[in-house]
């Protein structure tokens, strides 16, 4: 995540040029975050220079989420779950969030756009049908304006399965590691699924923003909230980029410097790209 | 539209009243060819010929099983209850074709074949004339919607597809010679993926790409010819040749989905080749053409976001959201041919029934 942090709220904003780099920071003891670290338990490190972390910014920052459905058969029940669901997705919501909600098939749609208050439904529109163009909705919604001072989580809903993109999933990898927010892929338990090494790179794709793949519960809204909380619960790390290029792309790594941070599991994103080019 | 069913209103209204107890005592338990008689098939194809082109729209709301089993027991009723049986036929044909495009959507899509096949049966004893080569062209573009290639081409025992009925009927329409090509490239990609694998040694694709080059001669349809030829010499890796039939092909046209295609392509090719400032101008110019389609803006997306200009990838992208969900994207339709032409093909066609 790489955000100019002060301006106007309501205008989107697109990739940063500045120097001041956000990272979304997810700590884990098993499978329960690791709450009350401070600024003083981390490491950053920029193409491998440690770097002086200006600010844990508060965990209060507002959240955009994007919930993406691929509407081919195998998950049917997702959307099902969420076409009941949106009482239960509000209520994650503070009054400063926003959700959207988009769909595809062989093309991308819009369900719904972003709001802070989705009222009682989600499916006004109809659900696209034909065949499945993940990688290029992917890229799509990854693609999509950014908002300055919120963060951006894009939850996927998929079986992973890509029959009709002119993109592929190296591509998506690619744009994932330039992209803004972190994107999280729920895959479902049953139905087609990509080749293995397509499904590889999508995780890598995800992991590469800081965020991951899980499996769907029964119930979408449940594995969603799951999903959220995590967000929620992870640090957001600025810092001012020293003694490294101003363009180019840079990988980033955190750690934790606390003494019983071996057991720890430590999410962040992989890197960003300043000032364009690769 | 001529047809009429005269039935005096006296009887009329005994008849619908009889039909509705009849169907009331009988429902639940009936078995599916009684419970068809509860749709009143004949008021609906009095409804069609009189311009009311919503009666054929099964998929809004009612039962697809009871309307197609209702067609094939009782519009024959209505087609011999006018003089002018071969125009009452060809209605019921056309009744039949838009309402087995509107099942095309539904879980009940299958049932769209068996409203072909009653519609084929109707127009097979038809002289050749105007009208019926306007049914042809609406049954082969909705044939082609559906991607159906074996109704519409043939294949194994069936040798003889629709296409072959539609080119008795009108030897000399261009639409028909192209159908059947791209039938065989539909039956023989399996992917609508763009097809960059190339497979220099596969015969089958050597024998389209000369049944392609051969339509390329024909001015109605030139243009789409030279591009599913470029597409075909995708396919067999000769991405130069491609390359070329592209640009030949948007000099020959003005039609958006074949200038936006080539141009798409055009960039995927470069792109592939590591040339991505070439590809992007590609990609600009079909984003011009037909502003918001999905393939092309994500693909132009990914390069400009690879190349740190996600600024204009973000402008991109709103447009493909902005437009309505019913926004065509001219790659997607590719792969099902004349499919695009169903709206205009069913316009003509009721033009001409009129």
């Amino acid at each position: 995540m790489a955000l100019r942090v002060a301006a106007a709220p309501q205008q989107p904003t697109f990739r940063t040029r500045t120097s001041v780099v956000l990272v979304d920071v997810l700590v884990r003891d098993g499978s329960r975050p690791v709450r009350g670290l401070q600024k003083a338990d981390f490491q950053v490190f920029d193409e491998g220079f440690p770097q002086q972390i200006d600010e844990l910014l508060p965990e209060q920052m507002p959240i955009d989420l994007t919930i993406l459905l691929d509407a081919s058969g195998s998950t049917a029940g997702a959307i099902e779950s969420f076409k009941t669901s949106a009482a239960k997705v509000s209520g994650m919501l503070r009054p400063e969030d926003r959700v959207r909600v988009m769909a595809f098939a062989t093309g991308p749609v819009e369900l719904m756009r972003l709001t802070a208050d989705p009222g009682p439904q989600f499916f006004a529109a109809p659900l696209p049908t034909g065949a499945t163009s993940l990688n290029d909705a992917l890229v799509l919604t990854l693609a999509r304006a950014r908002y300055p001072g919120r963060r951006h989580l894009v939850v996927a809903y998929t079986d992973g399965a890509d029959t009709a993109s002119v993109l592929d999933t190296v591509m998506v990898a690619r744009v994932a590691r330039r992209s803004d927010a972190v994107l999280h892929l729920v895959l479902a338990a049953d139905g087609p699924r990509s080749p293995a090494d397509a499904l590889r790179l999508l995780r890598e794709a995800a992991e590469s923003t800081g965020g991951g793949v899980s499996e769907s519960s029964k119930d979408a809204a449940v594995t969603l909230r799951q999903v959220f909380d995590d967000f929620r619960e992870s640090y957001v790390l600025r810092y001012t980029p020293a003694d490294v290029s101003s363009t180019g792309w840079h990988s980033i790594a955190v750690r934790v410097t606390r003494p019983d941070a071996d057991r720890y599991t430590v999410r962040a994103r992989k890197g960003y790209s300043a000032g364009g080019g690769s | 539209m001529r047809a009429r069913m005269d039935l005096p209103a006296g009887r009329a209204r005994v008849f619908v009243a009889g039909t509705v107890v009849f169907s009331w005592l009988m429902l639940s338990s009936l078995s599916p060819a009684v419970s068809a008689q509860g749709i009143d098939i004949p008021k609906l194809l009095d409804r069609y010929s009189a311009a009311d082109y919503a009666a054929a729209r099964v998929a809004d709301g009612g039962d697809p099983d009871r309307f197609v089993q209702a067609v094939e027991r009782n519009a024959s009723r209505w087609i011999s209850a006018g003089e002018d049986v071969p125009s009452r036929r060809l209605i019921a044909a056309a009744f039949a074709l838009e309402a087995a495009e509107s099942l095309l959507q539904s879980p009940r899509r299958i049932l769209y074949r068996r409203l072909f096949e009653w519609a084929r049966l109707q127009v097979r004893p038809l002289p050749p004339s105007d009208r019926l080569t306007a049914w042809h062209l609406a049954a082969v573009s909705l044939l082609m919607r559906a991607e159906d290639w074996p109704m519409l081409g043939g294949s194994g025992e069936a040798k003889s597809g629709h296409l072959a009925h539609a080119r008795a009927a009108a030897p000399d329409e261009a639409r028909f010679l192209l159908a059947a090509a791209v039938a065989e490239e539909g039956r023989g990609t399996g992917s609508r993926r763009p097809p960059l694998a190339g497979n220099p040694s596969d015969a089958g694709l050597e024998r389209l790409a000369s049944r392609y080059a051969g339509l390329a001669s024909i001015p109605a349809i030139a243009a789409e010819a030279r591009l599913r030829h470029g597409v075909t010499m995708l396919r067999l890796g000769k991405t130069e040749a491609a390359l070329a039939d592209f640009a030949e092909a948007g000099r020959m046209t003005t039609d958006p989905h074949v200038t936006h295609v080539g141009e798409l392509l055009s960039g995927l090719v470069h792109e592939r080749g590591g040339r991505p400032g070439e590809a992007l101008r590609h990609l600009r110019r079909a984003l011009d053409i037909v502003p918001g389609a999905a393939s092309a803006t994500a693909l132009a997306a990914a390069l400009l976001i690879a190349d740190g200009q996600a600024e204009e990838a973000a402008v991109l992208t709103e447009v493909v959201f902005a437009r309505s969900a019913a926004a065509e994207d001219p790659w997607r339709l590719y792969a099902s041919g004349d499919g695009r032409l169903w709206p205009a093909h069913v316009a003509q066609l009721r033009r001409v029934l009129r």
